[in-house]
C-alpha cells in the first residue's frame, strides 16, 4: 500500500527542470481550457436545443476555478496540474450535457481522451483527480438527471462499465505519468544525485585523473588529488602548461601531444614518449596516460604519487645491490679491492679540469663495466644515465653531472665500508694457507724466504695513520688548529697480535701531544714556530729492536711544574730520570683539571704497562720549548720481525 | 616484404631492433652510422623505411636527415629512436622529415607497431 502511495505521489523536491515543464504545461493547459468555451458555445449552437446561454455560463462556470487558481497556485506548479485535472472532468461533463442528441454517447470519448492528455503534467495525482471527479460526476448526475449524462434509459451497470473503462485507463496514464516523471522531469534530481557520488568519488580518490583533449584542454572534472599537487587548474588551462614543472617538460609534453594529433605514430608509440614522472612539492608523481573513445579522440590522466614506493624500491634495491656486491666481492677480494682503487680513479678523472669528453665517456664506460662486474647496480646505472646524457649533449659534463657521480661514488663507498674491503693494495690469503707455505720454507736466510714470513706481519702504516686521525680529531674537538701529522712506518711489519694492545695505548701519548703538549697559535708563532704543530708518528727497527714513536714540536715538558708537584706527592725529584718517572706514576697529571680528553692521570701508567706487557718498555724525552717524544722500544726475536718490508 | 634499414652504433641495439623486425617478417638491413647508411641506401634501393639513432660518430642521426632531406631521393618514412625528454631534438629530427621517434630503451611491441603503421 504504501508503495502504491508513493508511486502516485511525487517525490517532494520539485526541480528547476520540472518546474519550468510544468509552468510551461499549465499555461497550455489554461489557453486550451479556456478555448473550449467557444467552441462549446458553437456546439450548442449546431446540436441545437437552444442551450448556447445554459453552455457560455456552464464553460464560463468551469474555468472559473483553476483562473483564479493558476494565479493562485503560481508557485505550487504541481497544485495547478490537478486542479486541472478535476477542469478536464468537468469541460468533458459540459460537452456531455449540451450534446443531447445521437451524439451524447460519443462525446463521452473525450472523457478519455482528456485523461490520457492529463499524463503530459507527469504526475498521477493529476490522473487520479479526474478519476475520482468523473466518477463523482457520473454517479451524481445519473441519480438526479440522468438525461444529462446518458441518452438512453442507462441502468447502474452502464455506469459500472463507463467506471471499469475509467479505471482502466487511468492506471495507465498513471503510469505513463510516472514513467514521464522518473525519466524525463527528474532526471535532473538523478544526473545531480549521480554528479553527487561522482564528485565524493573525485574527491576522495587518492589518485589524480582528470581528462585531456588532444589539443591539451582539460576537462571541467578532476580529482581533488591532482589539485592538491598541481594546483587548481586555472580557466582554459592547456595540460603541458599545467602539468609540467619547467619549461622544457612543457615543450616536452606539448611535442608529444603535436604527435597525437598528427597521428603518424600509433598512439601508444606517442603516449610511451610522454613524460612518465615529474616532482611536485617534495612528491613523485607518476603519470598514465589512457586514450578514450573509439578512435580515441581524448585521454585520461592518472596521477599517481609514487614516493613512498619508489623510496621503498631504491630502499630495497640498496639492500639488493649491497647482498650482489657481497656475493661477488667475497670470492674476489683482490679484484674487488682494484676496482674500488680504480673506480674511485675514474670518478676523480671525470671531473678533472682537462678531461674531455672523450676521455670522460670512457671513464664512465669503464666504470659502468667493472661495477657491473661487481654488481654494484647503483653505479651502473649513474654511469649509464651520465653516459646517454653525455651522448647527446652538445657541452662537457657539467659540474652537476660531476656532482651526481662523485654523490654515487661516494654513497656506493660508504654503504660497502661494513664489508671491509678498502680499495688499499692488498692480498687477502686465508691464515692456515698462509702458515702452510710458511712451513714449507727450510732454510729461512734467502730473502724472498724472509719477505714470504713477513707477510704473516701487519704492516704498521694504518696504526700509525689512525694515531694521526686521532690526533687531528682530538685537536678539533678542543678546538686547537688541528696539527700536521707526519707517518713514518719504514714498511715495517709487527706481529699483530703483540703490537696491537701497544698501538691502541699509544693513543694516549697522542692525547697528551695535542692537549698538553701543543701550544696555542699565537704562542707557538712568539716562539719562532709555524702556526700548526707537528706530530711524527713512526715505527723503525734498528738491528733486532723496533721503536715506535710519538714526537710533537710543541712546548715540552714543564719539569719545574712536575717537580713540584711530586714533592707534593713525596716522589723522588733528584734527577731527570727521577722525574721522567713521576710523569708514568699512576694519577699523576699536568694538567689542572679534568678534561673529556685527558687529565685523570692515568694516560702513560697505562702505556708504560701495556709495553712491558708486550716486552718492551716506555720512556720519554723534553725539552721545555722544543717539544716532546714518547718512544717505546721492543726487542725483536724472530728473524722475518727484523725485516724491514720493502715494498 | 618490406625492408628496413636500421642505423645505430651500438651492436647490440641494431641487433635488438633487426631481430624484433625480423621475426615480424621484415628485411632488415645495419648500418653503424650516417654515412654507412648512405652507403646501404644507394646498395638497397628496396628499403622503405628507416629506423635511426640520433648519437653516431662520423655522421650522426641529425646529420643523416639532413642529408637525406637534401637530396630527397629517400621518400620511405624515418622513424628516430632518442632518449626521453628532448623535445628540442625531437622538433628539429621533424623539421628535417622524420616521421615519428620513440624512446630509448626501445619496446619491440612499440617499435613494431610504429613501423607497421609507417612502413609502406
Amino acid at each position: 500500500m504504501n508503495r502504491l502511495i508513493n508511486y502516485l505521489r511525487l517525490p517532494r523536491e520539485v526541480t528547476e527542470y520540472e518546474a519550468a515543464h510544468l509552468k510551461r504545461m499549465n499555461r497550455v493547459a489554461l489557453a486550451f481550457f479556456w478555448l473550449h468555451v467557444p467552441v462549446f458555445v458553437v456546439i450548442a449552437a449546431v446540436a441545437g436545443g437552444g442551450r448556447i446561454e445554459e453552455t457560455l455560463l456552464l464553460a464560463l462556470g468551469v474555468m472559473f476555478g483553476p483562473t483564479v487558481a493558476y494565479t493562485a497556485l503560481k508557485e505550487q506548479p504541481r497544485t495547478m496540474s490537478v486542479v486541472f485535472g478535476v477542469t478536464a472532468m468537468l469541460m468533458g461533463g459540459v460537452l456531455v450535457y449540451i450534446d443531447r442528441g445521437p451524439m451524447q454517447i460519443e462525446m463521452h470519448f473525450y472523457f478519455f481522451v482528456l485523461i490520457a492528455l492529463l499524463s503530459v503534467f507527469g504526475n498521477p495525482m493529476a490522473v487520479l483527480a479526474a478519476a475520482a471527479t468523473v466518477a463523482g460526476h457520473h454517479l451524481v448526475l445519473w441519480l438526479v438527471m440522468p438525461e444529462t449524462v446518458f441518452n438512453y434509459n442507462a441502468t447502474l451497470w452502464s455506469v459500472v462499465v463507463h467506471a471499469i473503462f475509467v479505471v482502466l485507463e487511468s492506471v495507465a496514464a498513471c503510469f505513463v505519468a510516472r514513467s514521464f516523471f522518473d525519466n524525463v522531469l527528474g532526471l535532473e534530481r538523478i544526473v545531480r544525485k549521480r554528479n553527487g557520488d561522482m564528485a565524493r568519488v573525485l574527491d576522495n580518490v587518492a589518485q589524480g585523473f582528470v581528462t585531456v583533449g588532444f589539443d591539451g584542454t582539460m576537462g571541467a572534472e578532476h580529482s581533488r588529488a591532482l589539485a592538491t599537487w598541481f594546483g587548481e587548474p586555472p580557466a582554459n588551462a592547456r595540460w603541458w602548461d599545467y602539468a609540467a614543472a619547467t619549461a622544457d617538460e612543457t615543450a616536452w609534453i606539448k611535442m608529444g601531444f603535436e604527435g597525437l594529433v598528427d597521428g603518424f605514430m600509433p598512439i601508444e608509440c606517442t603516449l610511451d614518449t610522454l613524460p612518465a614522472k615529474t616532482t611536485r612539492g617534495g612528491r613523485e608523481l607518476a603519470f598514465e596516460y589512457k586514450p578514450i573513445g573509439s578512435p580515441p579522440s581524448e585521454l585520461l590522466v592518472v596521477v599517481s604519487d609514487v614516493t613512498e614506493e619508489r623510496a621503498r624500491m631504491r630502499a630495497e634495491l640498496v639492500q639488493r645491490e649491497l647482498v650482489a656486491v657481497m656475493e661477488k666481492a667475497s670470492p674476489d677480494r683482490a679484484g674487488f679491492a682494484a676496482f674500488l682503487r680504480e673506480g674511485a680513479e675514474l670518478v676523480e678523472m671525470t671531473s678533472r679540469p682537462g678531461s674531455d669528453t672523450a676521455t670522460v665517456l670512457r671513464c664512465l664506460h669503464t666504470l659502468k663495466g667493472n661495477a657491473g662486474l661487481f654488481g654494484a647496480t647503483s653505479l651502473v646505472e649513474t654511469a649509464h644515465e651520465l653516459e646517454s646524457a653525455l651522448a647527446e649533449q652538445d657541452e662537457p659534463m657539467t659540474s652537476k653531472q660531476q656532482a651526481q657521480l662523485r654523490d654515487a661514488w661516494q654513497a656506493f663507498e660508504a654503504r660497502i665500508a661494513p664489508l671491509g674491503v678498502s680499495s688499499d693494495r692488498s692480498v687477502i690469503v686465508a691464515r692456515d694457507e698462509f702458515e702452510a707455505v710458511v712451513d714449507t720454507i727450510e732454510v729461512p736466510t734467502p730473502a724472498w724466504a724472509q719477505r714470504v714470513q713477513a707477510w704473516g706481519l701487519d704492516p704498521t702504516r694504518p696504526h700509525l695513520a689512525r694515531l694521526g686521525e686521532q690526533a687531528i680529531a682530538v685537536a678539533v674537538r678542543l678546538e686547537k688548529t688541528p696539527p700536521i701529522v707526519a707517518v713514518s712506518d719504514h714498511d715495517v711489519r709487527l706481529d699483530g697480535e703483540r703490537f696491537q694492545p701497544v698501538f691502541a695505548a699509544l693513543v694516549h701519548a697522542v692525547r697528551n701531544a695535542v692537549s698538553h703538549g701543543i701550544e696555542a697559535p699565537d704562542e707557538r708563532v712568539a716562539a719562532g714556530k709555524p702556526e700548526a704543530a707537528r706530530i711524527a708518528l713512526s715505527t723503525e727497527v734498528h738491528a733486532n729492536t723496533v721503536v715506535i714513536e710519538v714526537r710533537d714540536d710543541g712546548a715540552g715538558v714543564d719539569w719545574d711544574g712536575v717537580r713540584e708537584r711530586a714533592i707534593v706527592r713525596g716522589l723522588p725529584t733528584a734527577s731527570r730520570r727521577d722525574l721522567e718517572e713521576t710523569l708514568f706514576a699512576t694519577g699523576f697529571s699536568m694538567a689542572t683539571e679534568v678534561s673529556e680528553i685527558s687529565g685523570r692521570g692515568v694516560g702513560l701508567d697505562a702505556l708504560r704497562a701495556t709495553c712491558r706487557d708486550a716486552g718492551g718498555d716506555v720512556e720519554i724525552h723534553s725539552e721545555r720549548g722544543e717539544g716532546t717524544t714518547v718512544r717505546c722500544t721492543f726487542s725483536l726475536d724472530a728473524p722475518a720481525e727484523q725485516l724491514r718490508a720493502s715494498a | 616484404m618490406k625492408t628496413v634499414l636500421v642505423v645505430d652504433d651500438s651492436a647490440l641495439v641494431r641487433r635488438q631492433v633487426s631481430n624484433a623486425l625480423k621475426g615480424a617478417g621484415y628485411e632488415a638491413v645495419e648500418a653503424v652510422d650516417g654515412l654507412d647508411a648512405r652507403d646501404k641506401l644507394a646498395a638497397t634501393p628496396a628499403i622503405s623505411m628507416i629506423v635511426c639513432d640520433v648519437t653516431m660518430p662520423r655522421m650522426n642521426g641529425m646529420e643523416f636527415l639532413g642529408s637525406l632531406a637534401q637530396d630527397g631521393t629517400f621518400k620511405g618514412a624515418i622513424l628516430m629512436l632518442t632518449t626521453e625528454g628532448k623535445p628540442e631534438l625531437i622538433a628539429r629530427a621533424k623539421s628535417l622529415g622524420a616521421k615519428g621517434w620513440l624512446v630509448k630503451p626501445f619496446k619491440p611491441d612499440l617499435l613494431l607497431a610504429a613501423v607497421a603503421k609507417l612502413a609502406v
